[in-house]
């Protein structure tokens, strides 16, 4: 029998996704007392692509580069992956954090759900392109629960909390709840996945944390899209909210 | 006692002042009005009270006068009589210059409105810094900020949406990478694999490198906006940011323009406070943690005292208050150049030296300005820099601060360079004579900075009737300065011949009232001690004979050497070439005159007189003139016919110390007349006075030391009545003897015997005529002058002798 620790993982497909997103993964790593796990992703389906397209890159500036090769390309997620690497290792100490890291190649997102087990929490890395003071945003689907690290990271981030739902009888049960733990939340409900994106793409959110979907959902990677922002996904539990704040290990057989 | 033959001795009555209760009609100090007590100043106080009132810039004034003259409470008492009639001068505050802070404004306010205006701008800081928070934590300002973030924000969203909608549309994938975003097929959601890709037919590669090429385009156009979006967000949220600090700014410092509206200076800083204090509104934001704040609610932190509010802070140089008081009278007793024209501190921060204008002191200077500024000249030249800087802060009307360190090069740091000061202030310098006349001499601004001397007479001459009534008055003034009891007209009287002999001369009292003072304080101390309502003339007696018995150890050293015959002085008997000069020692506060024995010794020669003390380097310039005069005496009056053939040596016996002064001359030359006439000196007499060629007596000083030291040589080994002083008439005018002397001469059993020519001590000293020359050119034959040149007729033939006989030679060792 072997005591398996709750892990953050934290993915991405670049660096400067990586270390955007690395002080939220920090902070939650450390709010669950789990181990923050960095991977980044290389993604085969561009090494291919730009290979046969003779594509060139837009940087994140607005800049066309001349073409890109595959091998410069790969050079590129090595350097990125250095970095992340050093990077993931300073921050962890910093928080008293154990730490991994980890340099796949694959689609981000079926990496991430190959990797998660139980109860770890995914982030997926993601740069904005401003400094966001936008709200985290709380898709929960049609779950009345609120994960309470969701609320700690709100709280601990110093934002808004708006939360989406698909079943508007909840909205009350919902604010309430989030009340009850010392936020006050904007509650909003959607009908279909489409409006769900929509309404993503028109906030500016800080992250977005999915309750109701899995890491192997489909969703995701068009949320990700969508959001332009960190979005978070936490794995199926079979533990309370309460074991995850203690940071209790979990047994794996 | 033998045939008198020379000048009669003083009687009592010339031995002192003639000084009596009679010209006072009071009893008592107590009956006594107080008075101004300038009694004999008049010309110092007419100057002083011109340079206090005369409207000119360079009529400054030097007080001349000892120590003790009562200098400073005078000038002090004129000027602030003359600061009452002028009006309040203006307060000095120094304030920041937002835009060259190096270089401090000074503003020139109404009395009394600079600590208003230091309050109303801490008032100021404290309300802003209370009320600027929470205007930006208000709802109106956070809907405002919100709204122009989210337009920002969501067009820029809305643009990316665009985009990544029709790539998704054209089946094109977005995919983010090291290199930035990079592009791929697209087919169910997902990245086309290479053989899905391969699997198209050309015509679809077509599209999609066209749709992967029209995205790149879309996106890159989307992504070099926003720069420019950003730009113009930060451009709203900062003008949104500057019209809500406007608004606060505009409200809080609404009460301080108002209450210096008529005050363009305040105004014109005012202005550039509101445009730095809405331009760094920032400043008032930052707001500190509940705990760090301690227990008072934040509305009461005095928040003006904070670092970064430092730069509204008001720097008060000068507060005159509110209420007339007239003009100020400083009084620097340290006039450093720092306590003379202010000086910049510094702080030490991370092992750097740094400053800023509240950090700006103020000097003696600055608190004087419109007023009068006292300084003790010799403080004033022995502090480094500090005369030169009041120079220039007089000659060009201004008070510059700067730091002696960077003045002399050896500081460099960030320092400041104040606006000046204007300066209008009228300095008084006090000192003594020697400075006043050094620096006319040495220092050509001198005269032209300070043109008014105010002399301070050291005496007051006895020239009239009502001189002594007014110099009671001036006593009485003094005993009540002083806090003692009150004096009985005998003290007065008593108190007033000490004056004479501290002024030394029987018709004039001394103005130096810090002696008198001193002495009217000790003679209370014996006054309280023996219970008495009034000082009396005994307390003053007593007080006098304590403060000569506290400085006589010398004395008394002496005397004992003498008594014992260490010293040898003979007070009888007679001795050829051996007279007793006297001679006054000065040591500290007092001095004491003491006998000397002086011998000469003679010869055949070549006319040389040897000055033994010269010789040996212990005589002094003005003792070897003396010396240098006696040969021109006797070289006149005896050797006319003959070669002065004369070999002499004179010496005081027992004297290894320094010997100056020309008063042993007299005494000399009778020692040397007596050797060559072979006539005995009456050792009961001791003398002392100067002669010039012609064989006068002229005066000396302290001839009522010098007698009262041969005295009380005398006095211990038993008065004889015929032991006295010869002093030179012209120093009778000088008499001022302690009673144990007086009451000696009045019982006949001690002598004082004024001389006018040297004949006259020759006359009382050998008993001899001295002699004039007859119609034949010749001495009388019984006189000492017939023996003297008959002597020196002798020398002459022998040296003529030795002239004639080649083999002979005379040696003189």
């Amino acid at each position: 029998m072997k005591l398996k620790r709750t892990r953050v993982i934290l993915g991405a497909n670049c660096y400067c996704d990586a270390e955007s997103t690395l002080e939220l993964a920090s902070v939650l790593a450390q709010q669950v007392g789990a181990e923050l796990r960095g991977l980044l992703v290389h993604e085969t389906s561009v090494l291919y692509s730009v290979n046969q397209l003779q594509a060139r890159t837009v940087s994140y500036s607005g800049l066309r580069s001349a073409t890109v090769t595959a091998d410069t390309l790969l050079k590129a997620y090595q350097s990125d992956a250095r970095h992340f690497k050093r990077h993931l290792s300073s921050a962890a100490k910093a928080s008293a954090l154990e730490s991994s890291f980890e340099e796949i190649e694959g689609s981000l997102t079926d990496v991430l759900r190959t990797q998660a087990g139980n109860g770890d929490i995914i982030v997926l890395g993601y740069k904005t392109m401003f400094d966001q003071d936008g709200p985290v945003v709380l898709v929960m689907g049609n779950q009345s629960d609120l994960p309470e690290f969701a609320i700690n990271l709100t709280r601990k981030l110093r934002k808004q909390l708006h939360i989406l739902l698909s079943d508007p009888r909840n909205k009350d049960i919902v604010a309430t709840e989030a009340a009850k733990l010392g936020t006050t939340a904007i509650v909003r409900a959607y009908d279909t996945s489409n409006a769900l994106i929509a309404s993503l793409e028109r906030t500016a959110a800080t992250a977005v944390v999915l309750a109701d979907h899995s890491p192997g959902s489909p969703m995701i990677a068009r949320l990700r899209e969508a959001a332009r922002c960190p979005l978070i996904v936490q794995t199926d539990t079979g533990v309370s909210d309460a074991q995850l704040r203690a940071g209790s290990p979990r047994r794996e057989t | 006692m033998p045939k008198s033959i020379g000048p009669e001795p003083l009687s009592v009555s010339r031995l002192g002042p003639a000084i009596s209760t009679e010209a006072l009609d009071f009893s008592s100090t107590a009956d006594l009005p107080a008075t101004e007590g300038w009694l004999g100043q008049r010309r110092a106080v007419g100057a002083l009270r011109m340079s206090a009132s005369v409207p000119y810039s360079d009529f400054h004034a030097f007080v001349l006068g000892q120590p003790g003259s009562g200098r400073h409470a005078i000038t002090h008492s004129i000027l602030a009589e003359a600061a009452i009639t002028k009006s309040l001068p203006g307060d000095w505050v120094y304030v920041n210059n937002f835009e060259a802070p190096h270089k401090p404004i000074a503003i020139e306010l109404p009395a009394g409105s600079a600590n208003k205006l230091r309050k109303l701008m801490e008032t100021l800081v404290d309300d802003l810094a209370n009320q600027l928070p929470a205007l930006f934590e208000s709802e109106d300002y956070q809907s405002r900020r919100r709204t122009i973030e989210e337009r920002y924000s969501s067009e820029h969203e809305a643009e990316m949406a665009e985009v990544f909608e029709n790539a998704r549309a054209r089946n094109v994938a977005i995919v983010r990478t090291p290199m930035g975003f990079s592009f791929a097929g697209l087919s169910d959601d997902k990245v086309l694999a290479q053989e899905q890709y391969e699997a198209l037919s050309d015509k679809e590669r077509e599209e999609l490198d066209a749709a992967i090429e029209e995205t790149q385009k879309h996106l890159s156009e989307v992504l070099k906006a926003v720069p420019k979006r950003e730009k113009e967000h930060r451009n709203q949220v900062e003008q949104l940011n500057y019209s809500l600090a406007n608004d606060g700014v505009n409200d809080a410092i609404a009460e301080v323009t108002t209450a210096f509206s008529e005050h363009t200076p305040v105004q014109e800083f005012l202005k550039a406070v509101r445009i730095d204090m809405i331009e760094n509104a920032e400043l008032f934001l930052a707001r500190e943690d509940g705990a760090a704040a301690g227990p008072f609610p934040v509305a009461t932190t005095k928040h003006y005292a904070k670092p970064q509010f430092q730069r509204y802070c008001v720097n008060v140089m000068v507060a005159n208050g509110e209420e007339d008081a007239g003009a100020p009278v400083v009084k620097e007793d340290l006039p450093t150049l720092a306590n003379l024209i202010g000086r910049i501190e510094y702080a030490s921060e991370m092992g750097t030296l740094v400053t800023n204008f509240t950090m700006i002191k103020p000097g003696a200077l600055h608190r004087a300005n419109g007023g009068y500024l006292v300084l003790d000249v010799r403080q004033v030249l022995s502090e480094p820099l500090s005369w030169d800087a009041l120079k220039r802060c007089l000659r060009t009307g201004e008070i510059s601060i700067y730091s002696p360190g960077e003045r002399l090069g050896m500081v460099s740091t960030i320092s400041l360079t104040p606006d000046p000061v204007s300066l209008n202030v009228r300095v008084i310098l006090i000192g003594e004579r020697p400075h006043y006349y050094l620096l006319s001499a040495l220092d050509p601004d001198f005269q032209q900075l300070f043109k008014l001397e105010a002399d301070f007479d050291d005496h007051l001459d006895i020239d009239d009737t009502t001189v002594l009534p007014e110099y009671a008055t001036l006593i009485s003034d003094l005993a009540r300065q002083a806090g003692t009891r009150a004096l009985d007209a005998a003290a007065v009287v008593r108190l007033m011949n000490e004056s004479t002999r501290l002024c030394g001369d029987v018709d004039r009292l001394t103005l130096n009232t810090g002696s008198l003072s001193d002495l009217l304080r000790e003679a209370e101390y014996w006054a309280r001690s023996s219970g008495a309502d009034l000082i009396g003339e005994d307390n003053i007696e007593q007080a006098i004979f304590e403060r000569e018995r506290r400085a006589g150890r010398l004395r008394a050293l002496g005397q004992e050497a003498i008594q014992r015959g260490t010293l040898m002085i003979d007070t009888d008997g007679h001795r050829a070439g051996q007279i007793n000069a006297l001679s006054v020692l000065r040591v500290g506060g007092t001095s004491f005159g003491r006998p000397s024995r002086l011998t000469a010794r003679t010869r055949p020669g070549t006319g040389k007189l040897i000055d033994i003390e010269r010789e040996t380097e212990l005589g002094g310039p003005i003792h070897s003139k003396g010396m240098l005069i006696l040969q021109g005496y006797l070289a006149a009056t005896y050797a006319t016919r003959a070669p002065m053939s004369l070999w002499a040596s004179l010496v005081f016996e027992q004297s290894y110390g320094g010997v100056d002064g020309d008063s042993a001359s007299a005494a000399e030359l009778i020692a040397l007349l007596s050797s060559l006439a072979e006539a005995p000196i009456d050792q009961s007499f001791a003398i002392t006075g100067s002669v010039n060629q012609f064989g006068d007596i002229q005066a000396i000083g302290g001839v009522n030391e010098k007698i009262e030291g041969f005295f009380d040589v005398c006095d211990e080994r038993g008065l004889t009545g015929r032991q006295g002083v010869l002093i030179p008439d012209a120093n009778v005018r000088n008499l001022s003897l302690r009673r144990r002397v007086v009451d000696a001469v009045d019982q006949g059993r001690f002598r004082i015997f004024p001389m006018r020519t040297v004949e006259d001590g020759i006359a009382i000293l050998t008993g001899l005529e001295a002699g004039k020359r007859g119609e034949d050119g010749a001495f009388p034959r019984h006189s000492l002058n017939f023996r003297v040149e008959e002597r020196l007729t002798e020398f002459a033939e022998i040296r003529r002798s030795f002239a004639r006989a080649p083999d002979t030679n005379v040696s003189e060792s």
